[in-house]
């Protein structure tokens, strides 16, 4: 029988082909790499923070086919024909998302490091349910450390993205 | 020469499998666990097989007198689901407590019991639900038990290093109950420290035919006959006795470990507590006349 191999590789590379922020894009990755290499060192896309390296802190999460991961422990090749969304995919036309303007105007930031991968969490949450009870947006963001704030700021942002979007009332 | 295959059916990846001889054979579920334990380390010759391209592994469905779980379903898909919330409750606690939502989205039921942590959380809710793991390798097919996959070794299962879960099979069983909890060390993101599952048939405010695992003592599902004796007695004695039961089991099984009583109080404040939610889901399966719940 004839075996069609989907992918095979040599000591080092595999060619990956995934979408990151709405554009096609390839690259080539090793078998231990992880998503966030791929997407700090080969897409410049240094939003994604690795705090733990071991999926406890949520600094690394980006939204992978509409659901939030710890990009640290995604296997880069299994990022293959999958739609990634990061922080810097967020802005159009210049202008911030209303998740980021929020979490400006709510004092949700502090050393900043947290934020881009509580931006990603807090945006998964929204892109399902855009009114989400302040129980849900804590249950959203367990996974996501802050050393700073004291998470209330941020769970108020979050609440402010959901009433600026103007689905619920408050 | 590390390779790496992403086979795109069960067929294609049993003919790979069969191909790939004495190399070191690694396969790749979420990678939640994988990736945190071999990363860096990963031998020269390992043939490596990413199953997340594999269609069979995939899906929920009820069969009638089971439901077929795909091995590849995340915890996240499976606490969601309405078949297993209707007829497999422990298993929906056990996967809507474990890790955090990033985790959830990617952690596999599949990759949960073949890493045989015993500090896994569905192994035992499985295991209490008398489900059967389907296993799949280039010499065919068995169906075991998850206390057969699990053996008795920590972090080891008895699998053979073709051999790859396929599905589960939960029975679909009419009057049933069953309910999971664990304490661990943070709300969230914790490792459990100790879990419970059970499940038992519910009439008239009675139990019959128990199931009652427990993990982190010794494997991740270790079944308590005891326990499962003790749900049988009267009303008015069994959560005392169901209580004293379980505490006599983590007793028997880790005697000398210094944690044994943490873990013995624990168990008691779960014992209560699973209690309760077998209770509550009895008695509103009577009230719904509804009776085939998990
Ligand atoms: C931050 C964090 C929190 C966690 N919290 C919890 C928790 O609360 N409770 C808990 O139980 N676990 C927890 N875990 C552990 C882990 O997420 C689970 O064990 C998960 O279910 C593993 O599934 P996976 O798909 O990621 O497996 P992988 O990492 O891909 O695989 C794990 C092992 O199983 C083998 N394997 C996978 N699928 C199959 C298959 N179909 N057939 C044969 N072998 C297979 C792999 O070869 C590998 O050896 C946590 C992990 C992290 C990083
Ligand atoms: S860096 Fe990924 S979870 Fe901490
Ligand atoms: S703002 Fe500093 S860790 Fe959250």
């Amino acid at each position: 029988m004839h075996i069609r191999l989907a992918m095979i590789v040599g000591v080092m590379f595999l060619k990956i082909e995934l979408k990151i922020n709405g554009k096609f894009r390839t690259a080539e990755v090793s078998a231990s790499e992880r998503l966030i290499d791929v997407l700090r060192q080969k897409f410049g896309l240094v939003s994604v923070k690795e705090g733990c390296g071991a999926g406890e802190c949520g600094a690394c999460t980006v939204i992978m086919d509409g659901e939030a991961v710890c990009s640290c422990v995604v296997p880069a090749f299994q990022a293959d024909g999958h739609d990634i969304l990061t922080v810097e995919g967020l802005e159009e036309n210049g202008e911030l998302d209303v998740i980021q303007q929020s979490f400006i105007d709510c004092d949700a930031v502090q050393c900043g490091f947290c934020t881009p991968g509580m931006i990603m969490s807090a945006k998964a949450l929204l892109m399902k349910n855009p009114c989400p009870s302040r129980e849900e947006i804590r249950t959203a963001l367990a996974g996501n450390i802050c050393r700073c704030t004291g998470y209330v700021q941020i769970i108020d942002a979050v609440e402010t993205t959901a009433a600026r979007i103007g689905v619920c009332r408050r | 020469m590390t390779g790496l295959f992403a086979p795109r059916s069960i067929e294609e990846l049993l003919s790979l499998l069969a191909g790939s001889g004495e190399h070191e054979k690694h396969f790749i579920a979420g990678g939640t666990d994988w990736l945190i334990k071999n990363r860096g380390n990963i031998s020269e010759d390992a043939v490596l097989f990413d199953l997340s391209k594999i269609p069979e592994l995939r899906g929920i469905e009820n069969r009638g007198s089971y439901l077929r779980l795909g091995s590849m379903e995340t915890m996240t898909s499976i606490h969601t689901d309405p078949e297993i919330r209707l007829h497999a409750a422990a298993l929906c606690d056990a996967a809507s407590s474990m890790g955090s939502v990033q985790i959830r989205n990617r952690a596999t039921v599949g990759g949960n019991l073949a890493n045989a942590s015993p500090a896994a959380d569905t192994p035992g809710a499985l295991a209490a639900l008398n489900a059967s793991a389907v296993i799949f390798s280039p010499s065919g097919t068995k169906e075991l038990s998850i206390e057969e996959v699990l053996g008795t070794c920590p972090n080891k299962n008895t699998l053979s290093d073709s051999d790859i879960i396929m599905e589960f099979r939960i029975p679909v069983r009419k009057s049933h109950v069953s309910a999971f909890k664990k304490i661990g060390s943070r709300s969230e993101v914790s490792i459990a420290r100790i879990n419970l599952a059970v499940s038992a048939k519910y009439e008239d405010g009675a139990f019959c035919d128990a199931m009652v695992f427990v993990g982190t003592l010794g494997t991740a599902a270790k079944r308590s006959p005891e326990a499962e004796n003790a749900l049988l007695m009267p009303i008015s004695l069994r959560k005392e006795g169901f209580k004293k039961a379980l505490c006599e089991f983590a007793g028997r099984m880790i005697p000398s470990r210094s944690t044994l009583p943490y873990k013995q109080s624990a168990i008691q404040a779960l014992a209560e507590d699973v209690l309760e939610m077998l209770e509550a889901r009895g008695r509103s399966l009577e009230k719904s006349g509804e009776k085939s719940h998990g």
